[in-house]
């Protein structure tokens, strides 16, 4: 195949592996969303997802000079590209679940081109380069943004942590990328810092799973706390950031799983659920599920809650009030 | 819980004056129309209503005395009779507030803003009607015109947090099942809030609110419940997890806070507040004190009953040592401290006592 005809025909394709590489961005973006919530794509993916279209003089050299493709125009599989950068091993699983998940929805043909973890058991002496390759075939049928997608057309899509994306970074183009007769030297220390990734991302994995082993019995309130919530005023509970504060703050004050107390006080003052809901549009407080448990504690232990409170005090007063208790010392 | 689950429902202002400089009355000048607040504001005026009336607070129970056909009960059961009609309400809350006019028979006695509100208390929620007389007091607010920060002067400002400013009286048809044609007023109670009431001045300054206008007395078990005060608590202080000096501390303290001449109620709260020093013993002691159904409300102190245990405090030790003292000389001239005594053939140090008494012997039998 000719420059000129290779060029020529990924000049015209261009829209097409764009629109194609759009469509996949979406999908993997709103199969997330669902499967991360309530955690938010922004906090999850931290590098933002940019497709790449290969530049032309690129796709020239790799398609006809570097590689020796019987059809070098498919056989290329990286003309498209996007990267997902995530913090954990863990999450690159998540990842990878939602672009299966997109083989069933019959958006794509996926095939894993690399899989480090696999690499691993096989070159279990060998420290470099990390990441998980796939590569999206598009299936028949499929339009996105005007544009009728050729079937099979490929993208890359990698997958990895923020500490394997430091690393690639870091060998780009120099180790990695061209065969360049690296010193022994730099190549160990790369090597080590390699190692030393592996190392750090486990050591990540595990300080995630202690601090989440840390909060679950305040989540397990909080959940409890949500659940009651729903059922008692009919209204969807609110996720602030402030049930965390207050949990954390007067978890020490709160009864013990199952919560019985909590059950039982407003199994006896059903009138609270009341209050709640008059108060929705004016006072945000009294849109989150941990006011349940201000409730309970200006009930039996008013004295301490008042001592530690760690939000506004006009929204406690206000609970103090409704249980008729007065609450200015 | 008498004043759980409030909620406001009708509000009313008119306003009252002090007595001419010829000691005659001058005419109060009356609202005609529903005062309409929304949810901020009707959460504040609630608070102000918690805040003097419910539990902890300084609000005392009173009993019902004048339940005449003039009374300002027999007002408060009309409206609650009358639900539903505004008209007879306005009137009503006139009526009402007539007879406070009436009430302040001395120049020395204020004007100000009567507001009278009905609406439900308690779970279930029970009918309740109010009146608050509020002291129009001058204050500033902050006010912001082009980006620039201002005083507003504000000369009559009412019902801000400051409670010597207002007075309350509040009656709610607590349990309506019970009827008695001897004693229209069963199955109603009645709280009263004045600030000077608690400060001891019980029989002046607040008399023609709570008795000429209210028609209330003290309730004629506040000996027996100042007794039962002084009784609870001391066991409470006796098993509490406290070291002994504390707890010694604690003791003298009950019987100071019931000495204390200037003070009129006793409440829990405020001796709580005063001397328990640690909120978990505080929510301990309050928490003791509710499940002996002892009133979450201030009570009217009366000492005739308790005197006698005031006399007299006694500590007792092992082998049939003990030391007795008037309560008042103890806090002053006896300390009492716990300190390792000398150790057992085990290696067991116990815990002896080391008494200071500020004074020689003076006989010994």
């Amino acid at each position: 195949m000719k420059e000129a005809e290779l060029l020529a025909r990924w000049r015209a394709e261009k829209p097409l592996y764009e629109a194609w590489s759009d469509f996949i961005s979406q999908k993997v973006h709103e199969g997330l969303l669902a499967s991360i919530a309530p955690v938010s794509l922004d906090y999850f993916i931290k590098v933002p997802v940019k497709p790449r279209l290969k530049v032309d003089s690129t796709l020239v050299d790799k398609a006809l000079h570097r590689k020796k493709y019987a059809n070098p125009y498919e056989d290329l599989t990286d003309k498209v590209g996007m990267r997902f950068v995530v913090l954990l091993t863990t999450d690159i699983k998540k990842v990878c679940e939602v672009i299966d998940a997109g083989v069933g929805q019959g958006f794509w043909e996926a095939s894993k081109d690399r899989d480090y973890e696999k690499e691993r058991l096989e070159k279990p002496l060998e420290f470099s380069y990390q990441s998980v390759h796939y590569v999206l075939r598009a299936k028949a049928g499929i339009t996105h943004q005007g544009h009728s997608i050729p079937e099979g057309a490929p993208c890359e899509v990698q997958i990895r942590t923020l500490l394997q994306h430091a690393h690639s970074e870091l060998t780009h183009d120099t180790l990695y990328k061209p065969k360049t007769t690296a010193q022994p030297e730099v190549k160990r220390t790369v090597a080590k810092s390699m190692a030393l990734i592996e190392a750090t991302d486990e050591f990540f994995e595990k300080a995630i799973k202690d601090l989440d082993e840390a909060a679950r019995p305040g989540r397990e309130l909080l959940a409890f706390l949500a659940k009651l919530y729903e059922s008692g005023t009919k209204v969807a509970p609110g996720h602030e950031l402030s049930n965390q504060i207050v949990i954390d703050t007067c978890f020490e004050l709160a009864p013990q799983a199952p919560y019985k107390e909590i059950g039982d006080f407003l199994q006896a003052k059903g009138f609270v659920f009341d209050k709640i809901k008059e108060r929705l549009t004016t006072r945000h407080f009294f849109t989150q599920p941990v006011v349940l448990l201000a409730y309970y504690l200006a009930h039996a232990k008013p004295a301490q809650v008042k001592d530690i409170w760690p939000l506004d005090r006009d929204d406690l007063a206000l609970v103090f009030s409704d249980l008729g208790k007065k609450f200015e010392d | 819980m008498a004043f759980e689950n409030l909620t406001i429902g009708r509000i009313i202002i008119h306003e009252i004056f002090r007595l001419n400089e010829d000691r005659t009355m001058a005419d109060p000048h009356y609202g005609n129309g529903l005062i309409q607040l929304d949810a901020e504001a009707k959460d504040a005026l609630q608070k102000r209503i918690t805040e003097a009336l419910g539990s902890s607070s300084h609000g005392v129970e009173m009993s019902i005395h004048d339940s005449g056909a003039q009374s300002a009960w027999m007002a408060a059961k009309n409206i609650i009779d009358a639900a539903g009609n505004n008209a007879q309400f306005i009137q009503l809350s006139q009526t009402i507030t007539a007879k406070l006019a009436a009430s302040q028979t001395t120049k020395v006695v204020p004007g100000g803003i009567v507001v009278v509100i009905d609406g439900t208390a308690g779970h279930p929620a029970r009918p309740f009607v109010c009146a608050i007389k509020a002291e129009p007091h001058p204050g500033f607010i902050k006010k912001e015109e082009n980006g620039q920060l201002l005083l507003e002067y504000l000369k009559e400002l009412i019902l801000t947090p400051e409670a010597k400013l207002y007075k309350i009286g509040a009656f709610i048809h607590a349990d309506p099942a019970q009827v008695d044609p001897q004693q229209p007023t069963a199955g109603w109670r009645a709280f009263l809030f004045d600030d000077l009431i608690t400060k001891g001045n019980r029989l002046g300054a607040a008399h023609y609110f709570y008795s000429t206008f209210l028609g209330l007395v003290f309730p004629s078990n506040s000996a027996f419940q100042t007794k039962e005060f002084h009784t609870l608590t001391k066991t409470f202080i006796k098993s509490a997890n406290i070291d002994e000096e504390r707890r010694s501390d604690l003791l003298n303290a009950l019987t100071a806070y019931l000495k204390a001449e200037q003070i009129a109620t006793i409440q829990v709260g405020v001796f709580s507040d005063t001397y328990l020093g640690t909120p978990e013993l505080k929510d301990a002691y309050t928490h003791y004190m509710e499940q002996n159904e002892f009133p979450v409300q201030a009570i009217h102190k009366d000492l005739s009953e308790v005197a006698p245990a005031l006399k007299k405090r006694k500590i007792t030790f092992g082998h049939n040592i003990s030391l007795t003292a008037p309560p008042e000389e103890f806090e002053g001239l006896v300390r009492i401290q716990a300190i390792d005594g000398e150790a057992d053939e085990h290696g067991q140090v116990p815990k002896w006592t080391q008494i200071t008494i500020r004074d020689r012997i003076r006989e010994q039998e």
